[in-house]
């Protein structure tokens, strides 16, 4: 018999009190832990009672809770903006099956390496809202990177600035149902005919993101009639770690490629 | 653990291991029509409506299912009342080996309640987590479409 436990807290304060002790996780759609090792997790706490499925705006801030479902999210987003770049990846991710089940919360605290959540929540300026420890508001890129902060806490909600970006979003896979070897983000604003602000984001390489800031600064305040997709191409400098069937210099051409293909897209020219 | 889960109407009474996927109690349950392919979330063969929406039950933990509402392929249809969906992926010869059908058909029904009118584009969409590898999907797509012009009372 397992000796793993089960509980259905019905508050947040409950549920944050049953994270603390040890080997006790939490479980919103439970497709990540399923894909984890459950043999060192003595409890799992169910979050389907808690009031964190919700999504709203207030004002230009977008707010959505932790137990939301990537097919809810997405279509939401969708909703609100078509150029949503979250909900291009949302709604792009894994499968219409797995999309029902998938929730940010889950998907952001396991920050899986197939992830269609972070890069864009990252490029996004994005926060993180939790609960336990370290009660707060914080950048999902502090999130990712500080191990400390993760520690005891419960991730309750997500929130954005709904900005007007021009958006690109591509994920690396061999079948459309595989796990993406990378996923690409661009976020592109445009002003007085100029790129006002670029945003550039690889996941899935060595560090788990990076920011792909030599594109970012070779292309802000340039003038859009005079950007050059292909010269941009020499700007990314990403590394990659071997993966099936894919060499690290074949993963940063194909995000090269991608890169020029984004740019191209952004500036509305025939690709 | 023991826990009730309410299948196609019908309340089940059932003991399980705290890290038992939603599948294997079904299908302990004899609820084999409830297929069990890849157990990875990937092939959509073992999908269920949970509560509405379409889920791979292999990667629900049973745990979370107790009292939520289960629909298996049964619990839209049989041999002698068939669901308007079920008799029209024979009617368009989209049924071969038939290990993939009660997902596909669970699929198009998730869309079709959703969606009366789907365009092929969304019925691919709607069908992306079931794969099928006799068919080459294309009767299964001229299936839905049937199913829902049917369904809309146009044909």
């Amino acid at each position: 018999m397992s000796e793993l436990q089960w509980f259905f807290p019905d508050t947040i304060e409950e549920a944050v009190e049953l994270i603390g002790r040890d080997g006790v996780i939490p479980h919103g759609g439970g497709t990540g832990i399923l894909r984890g090792n459950l043999k060192k997790t003595r409890g799992l706490v169910d979050l389907s009672r808690l009031p964190l499925r919700y999504h709203r705006k207030r004002g230009d801030m977008v707010e959505i809770g932790a137990c939301t479902t990537f097919a809810d999210a997405a279509a939401y987003l969708w909703s609100l903006d078509r150029e949503c770049i979250l909900a291009k990846a949302l709604g792009s991710a894994a499968s219409t099956p797995l999309r029902n089940r998938i929730t940010l919360g889950g998907s952001t605290s396991l920050f899986p390496v197939w992830s269609d959540l972070v890069g864009p929540l990252i490029a996004l300026g994005a926060e993180v809202e939790l609960t336990g420890t370290n009660p707060g508001l914080f950048p999902v890129v502090r999130y990712v990177d500080e191990k400390e902060l993760r520690k005891g806490t419960l991730i309750t909600g997500l929130r954005f600035r709904m900005d007007s970006w021009a958006s690109f979003y591509y994920r690396e896979t061999r079948t459309f149902a595989d796990h993406p070897a990378f996923t690409l983000t661009l976020l592109c604003r445009k002003k007085g005919g100029r790129i006002a602000e670029l945003r550039a984001l690889v996941t899935g390489c060595t560090g788990r993101y990076r920011r792909l800031a030599q594109v970012e600064e070779a292309l802000s305040g340039v003038e859009l009639d005079s950007v050059d997709p292909r010269e941009v191409v020499e700007a990314v400098d990403v590394g990659f770690a071997a993966k099936n069937f894919m060499s690290p210099d074949y993963l940063k051409y194909l995000v090269s490629v991608q890169v020029e293909r984004g740019i191209a897209g952004l500036m509305g020219r025939q690709q | 653990m023991k826990g009730v889960f309410n299948v196609n109407g019908v309340s089940v009474e059932a003991s399980f291991h705290a890290d038992e996927t939603l599948l294997s109690v079904l299908r302990s349950h004899s609820h084999t029509e409830v297929k069990e392919g890849c157990n990875e979330g990937q092939c959509g063969a073992c999908v269920v409506l949970l509560d509405g929406k379409l889920v791979n039950s292999c990667q629900v933990l049973a745990a979370t299912a107790q009292d939520a509402e289960i629909v298996t392929i049964k619990g839209l249809g049989n041999l002698h009342e068939p669901h308007p969906i079920q008799r029209a992926f024979v009617d368009a010869g989209a049924v071969q080996c038939g290990f993939c059908t009660p997902g596909m058909v669970l699929a198009a029904y998730a869309l079709l309640q959703k969606n009366a009118d789907p365009s092929e584009m969304e019925i691919r969409e709607a069908l992306d987590g079931n794969l099928c590898r006799c068919t080459g999907y294309v009767k299964i797509v001229e299936a839905v479409d049937l199913a829902a012009r049917r369904m809309r009372g146009h044909v």
